[in-house]
């Protein structure tokens, strides 16, 4: 038994040696939702007057919303501004300075999931809106959905596990000191199960949910994620966004409100 | 219990993995995204060119390496500027089940990792060090494990140098 102790330890200490999980982490929930320079999408760089005017004032979040998509409400309004914020930061949109010269209203609707054996698709629809009577809320003014497919993961390694518990319990009853044998095979374990799902084919709008990631919450990330990438395609490419739609969204009109 | 005591191996890991500063200040590491990696061969390995098997063995560790380290940056960091991983191998070592097992030897790859900004090439930091492999110590029992669960060994470890390399970015 004493082995047995021995070897849990062990693993715990071989894990404190600097063994990393293979799960991504650390990654910020904002970071799931923002959208990136990776998207190449239009930037207001090429004349918006909407250029460094934006940002969030409000995010308001459907009751059931947190709730089907697994995050607690203290996570998703403050994950979703920052998100929403730094996708406008990174297509040149964002207010530098507070007060926001144009504060948006971000309303998150109802999300809707849609989960088969294969997977879970999330829905979910944020309506975007000016202050009331803003001369540019024609632009402003926007309803946008985003659909993200998560594919349940394919899990892997049970062997492994179960022998590495198994041959730790026996040479721990006889002995022998297996605590790094048990750490390494569940290192193993999980590194393969990495392998195994990152090689899987996927669709655009679609991707496999980490081994540990509720499938909803997975799923539905993305899904807001594509509805703000959705809402800033608009910002650089809706007529009534773009400079030619007049001195309606001027500079200075923009500005005084 | 079992629980307990993975919690309390998590929590040791992330307060004894810290090996240094993070080469890449916090604000510059949120504000890239990772649009590449790449490898560079830094391993002296000629006179190992005509085992087919070895070329082979490198090539796929090569080009799974970079896409499991793309795919551990897919989503994150989600900035504006685009940066490149590039993957500068220092030493690619492989065993097999026996001589991993009993003889010792891993089958690791170690490599330090440079992020340069696409715009301007101007390199942001360097990750040096970084490390994976495919633990295999377990005497005549990990021999066995091995011989029948057949691993994929360059799938161990190129995802876990990817994952080794995202807690480190992460890191302060």
């Amino acid at each position: 038994m004493r082995g047995v102790i021995a070897g849990l330890l062990g693993l715990g200490l071989n894990l404190a040696g600097c063994a990393a999980p293979t799960a991504v982490s650390g990654v910020a929930v904002s970071d799931l939702m923002t959208v990136s320079g990776r998207q190449a999408l239009p930037t207001a760089a090429h004349g918006s007057r909407l250029a460094g005017q934006l940002g969030v004032s409000e995010i308001v979040v459907a009751e059931d919303a947190a709730t089907t998509l697994r995050l607690d409400s203290a996570t998703l309004r403050p994950g979703l501004r920052e998100a929403f914020n730094r996708s406008l930061a990174n297509h040149g949109y964002l207010a530098s300075d507070e007060p926001l010269v144009v504060g948006l209203s971000v309303t998150v609707g109802s999300p809707t999931l849609t989960v088969d054996e294969t997977g879970t698709t999330a829905t979910v629809e944020l309506t975007v809106r000016a202050p009331d009577g803003h001369p540019a809320s024609s632009c402003l003014n926007q309803t946008t959905s985003g659909r993200f497919r998560g594919l349940a993961p394919i899990n892997s390694g049970a062997g492994e596990r179960t022998t590495a518990v198994v041959a730790t319990v026996l040479m721990g009853l006889a002995g022998a000191p297996p605590g790094l044998f048990m750490t390494d095979q569940f290192r193993n374990a999980d590194a393969e199960n990495a392998a195994l799902n990152s090689g899987r084919a996927v669709l655009e709008g679609e991707a496999v949910t980490p081994r540990g990631q509720p499938a909803a919450q997975f799923a539905g990330m993305h899904a807001l994620r594509v509805a703000i990438a959705t809402y800033v395609v608009r910002l650089g490419s809706d007529p009534a966004c773009l400079p030619e739609a007049g001195a309606a969204i001027s500079g200075h009109d923009v500005a005084s409100t | 219990m079992l629980r307990l005591i993975a919690a309390a191996c998590a929590a040791l890991t992330l307060a004894a993995c810290a090996t240094g500063p993070n080469p890449i200040a916090p604000e510059t590491r949120q504000a890239v995204f990772v649009e590449d990696a790449g490898v560079v061969w830094s391993v002296e390995d000629t006179q190992r060119l005509v085992n087919a098997d070895y070329v082979q063995g490198k090539q796929d560790l090569v080009t799974r390496l970079e896409s499991a380290v793309e795919a551990a940056f897919a989503t994150s960091p989600a900035g504006a500027q685009a940066v490149r991983f590039e993957i500068d191998i220092k030493q690619y070592s492989r065993v097999g089940a026996v001589v991993g097992n009993m003889l010792g030897g891993s089958n690791i790859v170690t490599a330090d990792v440079r992020v340069i900004r696409i715009s301007d090439g101007e390199v942001l930091g360097v990750y040096e060090d970084m490390w994976g492999m495919m633990a295999s110590n377990g005497g005549i029992i990990g021999a066995v494990v091995q011989g029948i669960s057949k691993p994929d060994v360059v799938g161990i470890m190129t995802n876990n140098f990817a994952a080794n390399l995202r807690a480190r970015y992460d890191r302060d």
